[in-house]
């Protein structure tokens, strides 16, 4: 059931990063609501003619930068930052930042910053269940398009191991034992969200449109 | 963070079932309908157990593709899972979670599996215990019986940092909506564990001054999961899942 027509979404523009890692059929169900089909990206070629990339969650990070790095798309995804949007989810978005714990391995370094274990921010080993997010102060003070205000009211779901602390990329943060971590960043054309979207109902669904609707 | 209330689908030849004790099997309804529904009620998590995989051996990976189409919330797997390559299967299916058993006897080489390649906050640990007079122990979800084995010595026992969650669930309240057992969770608060507690078993209400109870007994309780049934015959319930996701911990 399609219950939005993303009008100026163009065929074959949206691309999911597909290396064999990753959550690719939730997000590719939250983009079918919204009557997008999305293009699978498992090769640097297959980036041609997109403008909007997503970066799924779901695995561990040393396996992902391996794969990419075999594939040659971890320059392709450089590459492609340079024009087109990104929207890295959970693992995608910690992908983003420069180094990450898990597997102790550098990432694609679009965004500023480090992946550390969520235990020495939190209570529990792992932070997973519904939550809400705050917009965050930053020095920039500038806000991200495809977390409207409204949105902020409800929960959003968020389930990982490892966070990242927040920084300069940050505009919305995430409590969690009177701490805060990164929610979702957003750096020129580069945008993650920690929590996963896909998996947030329907106030999940219309970030992914906003997404979808940036140009 | 929420404490989440996890809807369960006891999945048997591509329907929905509810059990009681783990036996007296009660056919609900069309699990593609029950996710709609409770996709509805903007449910906050779903675990599809697929009993027909334990049996077969095999993972039925065009019915959790199907599944995974009619749901926009996560949904976790347990069932039959034996070997690497049915791992793969369920997270291709578009799964963000898989429970595995205390009781496999492969645990340790699938749980390692499982966090080298889809990340630990992708693996839960599933625990079914019953009780010996007072004490509570392992029961053996392949062979439906009660191990010698106590609760917390065998919890211990295993590597415990590789999960996330750890379901608890009581086979004796399974089913029977007598209450859960709110005293696992002290016995776990000593236990030095940081995994996010789910419990199961006896749910017949969840409201938030439970669930503050339950902090109480343990600060990594995480949440419930209880038959889908309960979501769609008693409509108090739903109002308590309402009540509860308007409450923030």
């Amino acid at each position: 059931m399609h219950e939005v027509v993303s009008s100026s979404v163009r065929p074959n523009s949206i691309g999911i990063l597909h290396v064999g890692i990753g959550n690719i059929a939730a997000i590719t169900g939250s983009l079918r609501r919204l009557a997008v089909k999305p293009v699978y990206v498992e090769r640097p070629i297959d980036l041609h003619g997109l403008t909007h990339l997503i970066l799924p969650g779901v695995g561990n990070m040393n396996e992902l930068m391996l794969r990419l790095r075999s594939t040659k798309l971890d320059k392709a995804i450089m590459d492609f930052s340079s024009h087109g949007f990104i929207l890295g989810i959970c693992l995608g978005f910690q992908a983003l930042y420069q180094y990450s714990d898990e597997g102790s391995c550098d990432c694609l370094g679009l965004l500023e910053g480090v992946v550390v274990p969520f235990s020495s921010y939190g209570q529990s080993s792992t932070n997973i269940g519904w939550s809400k997010i705050e917009s965050f102060p930053s020095t920039h003070s500038h806000k991200s398009p495809i977390l409207a205000n409204s949105v902020l009211a409800h929960t959003f779901y968020f389930t990982h191991s490892f966070c990242v602390p927040v920084c300069s990329s940050t505009t919305h943060i995430v409590r969690v034992a009177n701490r805060h971590i990164t929610a979702a960043s957003n750096h020129a054309n580069i945008y993650g969200t920690q929590f996963h979207p896909e998996l947030s109902h329907i106030h999940g669904r219309s970030v992914i449109q906003a997404f979808i609707s940036l140009s | 963070m929420k404490q989440r209330l996890i809807s369960t689908i006891l999945l048997r030849d591509r329907l929905a079932y509810v059990s009681r004790r783990f036996g007296e099997y009660h056919y609900v309804g069309d699990p593609v309908n029950i996710l709609n529904i409770l996709s509805a009620y903007c449910v906050d998590e779903v675990m599809i157990v697929d009993t027909s995989a334990s049996r077969s051996n095999h993972i039925d990976r065009f019915f959790l593709e199907k599944l995974r189409s009619v749901s926009d919330f996560p949904l976790a797997y347990a069932g039959g899972l034996r070997e690497e390559s049915q791992i793969d299967i369920v997270f291709r299916t578009g799964f963000d979670k898989i429970f595995l058993s205390a009781c496999n006897s492969d645990l340790v080489r699938l749980a390692e599996y499982t966090q080298q390649m889809y990340g630990s906050q992708a693996l839960g640990l599933s625990l079914d215990y019953s009780f010996d007079s007072q004490e509570r122990i392992v029961f053996n979800p392949y062979s439906r019986k009660p191990t010698k084995h106590a609760l917390m010595a065998y919890l211990l026992s295993l590597p415990a940092e590789v999960f996330s969650d750890i379901l608890l669930t009581s086979v004796l309240l399974n089913g029977t909506s007598s209450g859960i057992d709110v005293d696992v969770l002290h016995l776990l608060a000593s236990s030095g564990l940081r995994n996010p507690i789910l419990l199961s078993g006896g749910l017949k209400h969840f409201s938030p001054s439970l669930a503050a109870r339950l902090i109480e007994k343990n600060p990594h309780f995480s949440g419930v999961a209880a038959s889908t049934s309960i979501f769609l015959q008693n409509y108090s319930y739903g109002s308590a899942l309402v009540s509860l996701k308007r409450h923030e911990f």
